[in-house]
């Protein structure tokens, strides 16, 4: 008897703390990627789920080498067989050419790995004709990518964002008594292992592309060909390159570290780079000399605890396994705090909208959380990196060179997109690339 | 007597180290990033060309131009017939941007002349010196032979003037 009553009470409490736990998990769960909605202005809720699942492998093992799923008529000419993927172009937009892997799997096929979500080689036994298939049936819907906000420009938005604060009152001036208190450490939300769509893990490569200027898309085809098929990868990093703006959504240096004064708010990281940016709370372009800044220059203000911002004079550059950016790109940023059931702080909402007329057909949208983790108080110190070349491009290829090792090195134009001219040097000589003529007006 | 020499030459050793000390802490600042040792000061070459583009965020201010010919009617291009970039190191960015030049102010196919002090192992390269600079009104080039501030309209960007063509030295018979 006694017992029995042990295992009820003891099944009582599992079962409720369990509840409590899923309760409260749910409570987290929901808190977190919905910021409050201003129609047609921010938040605006993702018609699926976000963020979304990577695209999976079909199949795994020597087996699966170029073997399509079943149902899936394959291609006569994709781009692990083609000899020229200029040619291709009315094939890029069949998610078949790519063998229906999302770009970032196409990059781990030869990046050294064992390719995204598998624990074997994706490339197959005969690189590159052996590549394996993704899922066909998995794409994040382009819908949830593209801006929901009816602006052309970042300018109107920001306008827009600020003309609604005026109108409750705002923007809200806050002191060092009254400002939000985000100082500290925080982590990347990515429940399940899932990431903001910009890892370029969660699409099908015909839907990333459908987000690009024609220009653009020749630009981000060819890189997937190279990282994909001749294990080219110019990863930014390998040689000490700048990491660019984008990076900070995806694998590059993330914005780790906060501080909040009444004058600025810092958005700091580090990581295979440095990121710093200062969000100039009341100010006016420009900030200041017209010389394009890796991060941009922020200015912003505070809709009661939510901080809203817009970053201009972007330096455009290249991520890699996606797409390039150009120097017109301009975002709307809005940063929302999330408190759990209890009210207690646990990160923030960041709403980034993203407008470049010259690389995007249309404007779009990122929507991650950043989960707090702990004050500076008790983190660890920020490293800052100044980055020891590791990698050379030999024959086009980042190499490792040792100490002592001559080698012959042309020195890149770094503002003329030095990745591809890499490729183009190494890899296109029996291609017919569009002619890229240097015009000066000049014979 | 031999006391009273030391005693004055450490005085007037000691006044030569004081003042060139004090001259050195009133100095202007140079502002420089790297050593000038590559470039040959004594050479200058005055090039009229046509702008790549601008980098304003380098260390100091660059400019890179692909010179025109003599005629002023076409590029110079290297053995390969690619357009010969070369690239002329400003001053500070600062400076640059006091003197009005910025990306907007040099957009690509500016014509432009200055002179620069060359990299002293002939590759594309050289400094500004003490050069002016001048732009040509766009859609405008030199007559054959002269240089932006001989066309009218020009525009001078900072102070100075274009210096003369240092002569190449003729080589000696053998």
């Amino acid at each position: 008897m006694t017992r029995s009553m042990s295992v009820i009470r003891t099944t009582t409490w599992v079962t409720a703390l369990s509840v409590a736990l899923i309760a409260g998990g749910t409570s987290i769960a929901f808190a977190q990627l919905r910021p409050p909605e201003i129609r047609d202005l921010r938040g605006a809720p993702f018609p699926s789920m976000n963020p979304p699942p990577d695209v999976r492998s079909h199949g795994e093992g020597p087996s699966w080498d170029g073997k399509p799923p079943d149902g899936v008529q394959p291609l006569a000419v994709d781009l692990f067989n083609t000899k020229d993927f200029y040619k291709d172009r009315a094939l890029w937009m069949d998610k078949r050419y790519w063998r229906c892997n999302a770009p970032r799997q196409v990059a781990d096929m030869r990046s050294g790995g064992a390719g995204s979500s598998t624990n074997d080689p994706r490339i197959g036994s005969t690189p590159p004709t052996s590549a394996r298939w993704g899922d066909c049936t998995m794409d994040w819907p382009r819908e949830n990518i593209v801006s929901p906000y009816p602006f052309k420009s970042a300018k109107d938005h920001y306008e827009a964002l600020l003309a609604d604060a005026k109108s409750r009152g705002g923007p809200t001036r806050h002191t060092y008594d009254t400002m939000p208190r985000w100082d500290g450490v925080y982590g990347e939300y990515a429940p399940n292992g899932r990431r903001v769509w910009n890892y370029s893990r969660a699409n099908q490569v015909p839907t990333m592309l459908s987000l690009l200027t024609p220009e653009y898309q020749q630009r981000m085809v060819r890189q997937i060909y190279h990282e994909g098929v001749n294990a080219a990868h110019q990863w930014s990093a390998s040689y000490c390159w700048p990491e660019g703006f984008m990076r900070q959504w995806a694998t590059g240096p993330k914005p780790s570290r906060i501080v909040v004064t009444p004058e600025v708010v810092l958005l700091m990281g580090s990581g295979s780079g440095d990121m710093n940016r200062v969000v100039h709370l009341g100010r006016q372009f420009p900030l200041g000399q017209d010389v394009p800044q890796w991060y941009g220059d922020t200015i912003g203000f505070w809709d009661g605890d939510a901080l809203i911002t817009m970053t201009a004079n972007i330096q455009g550059w290249n991520q890699h396994s996606s797409w390039e950016w150009s120097d017109q790109l301009e975002t709307v940023e809005i940063f929302t705090p999330v408190r759990d059931a209890a009210g207690k702080f646990i990160g923030l909402d960041w709403e980034s909208v993203l407008y470049d007329p010259e690389a995007l057909a249309q404007p779009v949208r990122i929507l991650w959380h950043r989960n707090y983790q702990q004050g500076w108080g008790t983190a660890d110190r920020l490293g800052f990196v100044e980055c020891t070349r590791p990698l050379y491009p030999i024959e086009g290829f980042a190499t490792q060179v040792a100490p002592g090792q001559v080698i012959e090195y042309k020195v890149p134009d770094m503002l003329d997109r030095p990745w591809a001219k890499i490729w183009e040097e190494h890899f296109e000589k029996d291609m017919q690339r569009p002619k890229e003529e240097l015009d000066l007006g000049f014979k | 007597m031999a006391t009273k020499d030391v005693v004055a030459t450490t005085r007037r050793a000691m006044a030569i180290i004081v003042g060139l000390a004090l001259v050195a802490l009133v100095a202007p600042q140079a502002d420089a990033h790297h050593s000038y040792a590559m470039y040959d000061g004594t050479v200058y070459r005055v090039f009229t060309g046509v702008i790549v583009r601008v980098v304003p965020n380098a260390a100091h201010f660059e400019m890179h131009f692909v010179p025109l010919n003599e005629d002023r009617t076409a590029l110079v291009r290297d053995g390969k017939g690619e357009p010969l970039v070369w690239v002329a190191q400003m001053e500070s960015a600062p400076q640059a941007f006091k003197d009005g030049i910025t990306r907007e102010s040099f957009p690509r196919g500016t014509v432009f002349s200055m002179g620069i002090h060359p990299r002293r192992d002939g590759k594309p390269a050289g400094d500004r010196g003490e050069s002016g600079l001048f732009q040509c009104p766009m859609g405008t080039k030199p007559e054959p032979g002269k240089h932006c501030d001989s066309v009218t309209g020009h525009k001078a960007f900072g102070a100075g003037q274009l210096p003369k063509d240092t002569p190449v030295p003729t080589a000696p018979r053998s």
